[in-house]
């Protein structure tokens, strides 16, 4: 190859372009202007904080610290313990079908950001940090379950049947979001331990990584998790 | 503020892409580029509002940007993570054949991981002058540098690149 075909084959980088629905939320964020959108409130906007990250991994990973997300989960639990106080009390009765159908319509709206954090889990194996990553998948996955908690206990104040489909929808897509962050979880482990294994460790960084591998092999990713964290942190 | 964020709003639109792609030539995956060019925006933004004289605000983004990407590979060395290489190039118009998309791909792929190799100011250079499409006096004000120190650093650059890329067979070479 001379020069002039090298020149050529650097030149089709320029292909290379950042994702369109990225740069313009990026630029959002940048001048903060998330805030200053006017949407008509509901329960997705009204948790806007929480979806949103998670429609850029990458972001997921650095910015949201673990607690914020286990907040905004006990946040779900008690706006939906509301709206199930909401429900049992409701009488059925003509001038409550608009209220139950904004509910319905917020139900399908957490429906559609759950599906959404779903496909995301997929890319939070490329995030520069796996540590954190897996952090995350933790959180998801005990957001998961607290919304399972909620949704039976909605279910069991027996809600009008155009709700009831949408929280079966709902119960759904929280049981896969919990497996996809399940098997994610342990794909991510898996090869954390691979790669540690074949580094240079201190003596007590080996015995916590024998005891996540331990903890491991068990399907204890959750204390496996937490010795990894700690792989590299003696100071 | 506004006329401010106006015109930080064209420089971003201006930039991002150049940015995007120079952070991306140097890490592993579209995520940690699209994190890494997020935060040289933020930066960027964060002085620009202050009304800070930035004399030449490519080469202070592309200053912000060697920064990051210097910190993200001391961070990535201290803490273990595992190591990806890209094998696939985001791309905006992919050609319609998915075997043409494919080769184009791995030709992609090839030039991206040969320029990976050479050291960080060669890479520079080479993005600047030929992917970028700066002058060699763009290129020396924003390295610090004389415009003959730019040309012999392009000129070194592509020979090693070429000796890099000579060793891998390109699709359709």
């Amino acid at each position: 190859m001379d020069e002039r075909q090298l020149i050529k084959k650097i030149k089709t980088l320029k292909q290379i372009k950042p994702n369109k629905d990225w740069v313009s939320f990026t630029k959002r964020e940048i001048f903060g202007e998330k805030g200053e959108i006017k949407e008509s409130p509901n329960l997705r906007t009204t948790l806007g904080w929480l979806f949103t990250p998670v429609q850029r991994p990458a972001l997921v990973v650095r910015t949201l610290i673990a607690g914020v997300l286990i907040l905004a989960g006990v946040f779900v639990y008690l706006y939906l313990g509301a709206l199930t106080s909401q429900i049992v009390q409701l009488p059925f009765i003509a001038e409550k079908r608009a209220e139950v159908e904004a509910m319905k319509t917020s139900l399908a709206e957490i429906q559609v950001s759950l599906v959404e954090i779903k496909s995301s889990l997929n890319n939070l194996k490329n995030t520069r940090n796996l540590s954190q990553a897996l952090s995350v998948t933790e959180v998801i996955r005990a957001t998961a379950n607290r919304g399972e908690e909620t949704v039976k206990q909605i279910k069991a104040g027996s809600p009008p049947k155009k709700v009831l489909a949408t929280l079966t929808e709902v119960e759904n897509t929280l049981k896969e979001l919990k497996e996809s962050s399940y098997h994610i979880q342990k794909e991510m482990i898996e090869n954390l331990l691979a790669d540690l294994k074949k580094r240079d460790l201190t003596e007590e960084d080996q015995e916590r990584l024998g005891k996540a591998q331990e903890y491991y092999n068990e399907g204890r990713y959750t204390e496996a998790m937490i010795l990894i964290q700690r792989i590299g942190n003696n100071n | 503020m506004g006329n401010l964020k106006e015109k930080f709003a064209k420089i971003y639109d201006k930039y991002v892409d150049k940015i995007y792609r120079f952070v991306f030539l140097k890490v592993e995956s579209q995520e940690i580029a699209e994190d890494l060019t997020s935060i040289v925006f933020t930066k960027g933004w964060k002085k620009f509002k202050k009304g800070e004289d930035i004399k030449n605000i490519s080469a202070y983004l592309y200053q912000i940007a060697r920064a990051e990407i210097a910190n993200y590979h001391r961070e990535r060395a201290k803490f273990p993570t595992i190591s990806t290489e890209a094998t696939q190039i985001p791309i905006v118009d992919p050609k319609p054949n998915s075997e043409q998309t494919q080769e184009f791909q791995s030709d992609l792929v090839t030039i991206k991981n040969c320029l990976a190799k050479l050291n960080n100011n060669y890479q520079d250079v080479l993005v600047w002058r030929y992917i970028d499409g700066y002058s060699n006096k763009e290129i020396a004000e924003m390295l610090g540098k004389s415009k003959g120190a730019v040309r012999v650093m392009i000129h070194r650059a592509l020979k090693e690149l070429k000796e890099l890329c000579n060793e891998i067979r390109f699709s359709g070479s």
